[in-house]
């Protein structure tokens, strides 16, 4: 996905002319896609659509899967048909028609159309192994439409026609030395669906992961960071947009399960790759925390407070207006760093190194050997070393003063990604009472820290506020500030009990006891 | 599978014309479609005889004596009940359901004694613990007239989500007599019908989406 004009450059600059090995082939698609008055097949997640190519037409139906797009598979059915409607009877296959439900004759109308010509050019490219690979590039022009509104389509396709995959992402990488492009966080039904409702997408969680018990951990890495990929993928659009405040959070869930991953895979990735994908994943982290500060102090804490005290609530109007105003412009930011050339980047080359397997290059001794390692083991080894930091960090855990609880808060969140990735590895009856145990006690904690850091920015907005709300803003942020230090006395007298319960739930994932 | 109810102890209130023209509709959209019979007069496996070949199929299972095997590639199920059950009956036919579909006509003694019927689905335990939707179906409607304002009034005080206004119309007869349902006529006669029909096909889908 790109601008269309760093389409026109990257098929301009002629890049690719001297890997052409055939003609370039110029088609006209038309999609059609059809839902029902109450766009049922969208809230089932389904798109059906219609594709006109010269005097052929193919009736697709594609649903979509857990996370996002591109890196997800999605199941999908195509036939070829003859008329120029889009008959559900065409799909032999009844699985169909337990995907889309009762639809009947009539009720399908078309809703959006696009319109793309595709200019097709057959490539051989060889790859940095020297393994030959041969791929169709297909540069994608032209408009969706819904209605009377309509947008740009400008996309760069690269397919695997044979021979080595990799090719895939060096051809990628090269276009994207040309002009800048990133991975499509939309499907073209999605993007049809938004210009139709004007609604965007809604946020989307992780999902649950799982992983081969025979797998090595190189495998498992690739499947851990394809998954965090598209999760954060799958809300770049909703975090940009921000209708609803859990798109920048799943974002951020989707970033920071992406930094646990590079961190406890960090025995099996060389260094310097390791610490490039640390290093922005923390950068966009930095971009969106002011906004996640805000939306739970706007959208949760303040309505909370509001409700508990309903005859006071009326003085928390200065300061919700202040932290509105804040808010939008913290929006702000967060949507030109999802904008930016450095977020697309990110996440297309993070992909091309996924995919890739980039951590073998420069990977010696140890590291490549922990790579080819099982998994077992090694997720084994994991899990106990997070376990001994959390009991490490929580000695003597009446005397931890704040930056100690922070310090041990970021070792349980890290334990619990950890395990998020592992635990379904292993088996038996002592995995629930664990897991339970550690996600009562970072659910405190990290309600402690909430607290904490909506004073912090309670106080910041009394002491930026100026002119005539000052008084109520700050009588506001005292009355907040106030309510969260008798929650934090709540909380304080639940988080030591909490403690002592999971220092009592034992491990569960000695290699011995590994699910059968 | 989503399995359907259709269910009120009431006689007469048209279980079996929505029984039958429910299951037309999914096998109209080429859904596996079967209708289980339960009633001992027979009457939904009559319509399902009448059925022309060249429709949609919708298999008949016969559970007048007993609650039979669902086979396995059926998509939706559509269970017609007989009036006059008893509560333990219905219960039985409920665990095989996720949906209940009770009809009601505009009389003033259908109302009361679909209201006793709605009392006592209340106490099953899946129907109290809100784990399958059970809607109303407003059937015979004449719209516009006293009678079916009242019968609003009188719906909207039963507690339950009313899932489509069904008019009387003479078409009814007709499509019970040769095994159509209103998907299956063409032309101009059934447009309207068509329409009430979507609602209550809608409901069904949405409630367990
Ligand atoms: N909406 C309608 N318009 C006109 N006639 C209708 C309508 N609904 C049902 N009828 C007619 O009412 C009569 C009873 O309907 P139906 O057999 O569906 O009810 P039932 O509840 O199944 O009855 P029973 O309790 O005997 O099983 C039938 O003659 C049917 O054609
Ligand atoms: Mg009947």
């Amino acid at each position: 996905m790109c601008t269309p004009a760093a389409l026109e450059r990257i098929a301009a600059s002629g890049v690719l002319d001297s890997h052409l090995v055939g003609e370039p082939s110029v088609a006209h698609l038309v999609n059609i896609y059809f839902d029902t008055d109450d766009l049922r097949l969208a809230r089932r997640r389904v798109s059906l659509r219609l594709r006109r190519s010269g005097n052929r037409r193919y009736l697709t139906l594609k649903c979509e899967g857990g996370g996002g797009p591109s890196l997800d598979r999605r199941s999908e059915w195509e036939v070829e048909i003859t008329a120029d409607s889009p008959d559900l009877a065409a799909f032999r296959d009844p699985a169909v028609h337990d995907v889309v439900g009762a639809v009947l004759p009539g009720e399908l109308q078309p809703r959006y159309v696009s319109e793309i010509e595709r200019r097709t050019l057959p490539v051989a490219w060889i790859d940095a192994q020297g393994r030959p690979g041969r791929v169709e590039v297909a540069f994608d022009r032209g408009r969706i439409a819904a209605g009377r509104s309509e947008e740009p389509v400008a996309e760069v396709e690269i397919e695997l026609v044979g021979g080595s995959a990799q090719v895939l992402y060096e051809i990628a990488e090269r276009l994207r030395a040309v002009a800048p492009l990133r991975l499509g966080a939309m499907p073209k039904a999605a993007r049809g669906h938004m210009l139709l409702t004007g609604e965007p997408p809604r946020p989307r969680k992780a999902g649950r992961i799982v992983l081969e018990r025979a797998a090595t951990v190189a495998d498992a890495m690739q499947t851990v960071f394809r998954r965090c990929i598209a999760h954060a993928l799958a809300n770049e659009v909703p975090a940009r947009i921000g209708a609803d405040i859990e798109g920048v959070h799943q974002l951020r869930v989707a970033l920071r399960r992406l930094r646990s991953a590079l961190s406890l895979f960090a025995p099996a990735l060389p260094e310097a790759g390791r610490q490039r994908w640390v290093d922005e994943a923390r950068w966009l982290l930095g971009c969106l925390g002011p906004c996640r500060d805000l939306d739970v102090l706007g959208e949760e804490l303040l309505p909370s407070l509001a409700a508990a005290a309903p005859l006071l609530a009326p003085r928390l109007e200065a300061l919700r207006a202040l932290a509105d105003a804040e808010r939008r412009r913290a929006q702000g930011e967060v949507s030109a760093a999802i904008d930016s050339q450095r977020c697309g980047d990110l996440f297309l080359q993070l992909a091309c190194w996924t995919e890739q397997g980039g951590w073998r290059s420069a990977a010696t001794g140890t590291v490549l050997a922990t790579q080819q390692a099982p998994l077992l083991d090694f997720a084994a080894g994991v899990l106990d070393r997070q376990h001994r930091r959390v009991r490490k960090r929580g000695r003597r855990f009446a005397e931890l003063d704040a930056a100690g609880r922070h310090r041990l808060r970021l070792a349980v969140k890290k334990l619990r990604y950890a395990l998020e990735f592992f635990a379904d590895l292993f088996a038996g009856k002592r995995v629930d009472p664990y897991l339970d145990r550690l996600a009562d006690l970072q659910e405190v904690l990290g309600e402690q820290n909430d607290i904490a850091v909506s004073r912090l920015v309670a106080e910041r907005l009394a002491t930026d506020a100026t002119g005539p709300a000052l008084p109520e803003v700050a009588f506001g942020a005292g009355m907040l500030v106030g309510w969260q230090s008798h929650r934090a006395v709540v909380l304080e007298a639940r988080v030591g009990r909490l403690w002592e319960e999971f220092r009592a739930a034992r491990p569960f994932w000695s290699p011995g006891e590994a699910a059968a | 599978m989503i399995a359907v109810l259709v269910t009120n102890t009431k006689g007469g209130c048209g279980k079996t014309t929505i029984a039958t023209n429910l299951a037309a509709a999914f096998a109209a959209s080429r859904l596996t479609t079967a209708l289980a019979n339960v009633d001992r007069q027979r009457s939904a496996m009559q319509w399902l005889a009448a059925r022309p070949s060249r429709l949609p199929a919708i298999r008949g299972l016969d559970w007048r004596k007993d609650i039979g095997e669902v086979p396995d590639d059926v998509q939706r199920l559509v269970i017609d009940a007989p009036a006059g059950l008893r509560l333990r009956q219905v219960d039985q036919l409920l665990t095989e359901a996720d949906v209940v579909l009770v009809p009601v006509q505009a009389s003033a003694f259908d109302v009361d004694s679909t209201r006793r019927f709605l009392d006592r689905l209340g106490e099953l335990k899946p129907v109290r613990k809100q784990r399958k939707g059970v809607f109303l179906v407003a059937n015979r409607v004449r719209p516009r007239t006293r009678a079916s304002r009242r019968l609003d009034q009188a719906l909207a005080e039963l507690g339950h989500p009313v899932a489509a206004r069904l008019a009387d119309r003479a078409l009814y007869a007709e499509l019970a007599a040769t095994g159509l349902g209103v998907f299956d006529v063409g032309g101009s006669v059934a447009v309207e019908a068509r329409r009430e029909w979507l609602d209550l096909v809608h409901a069904v889908e949405d409630s367990l989406a």
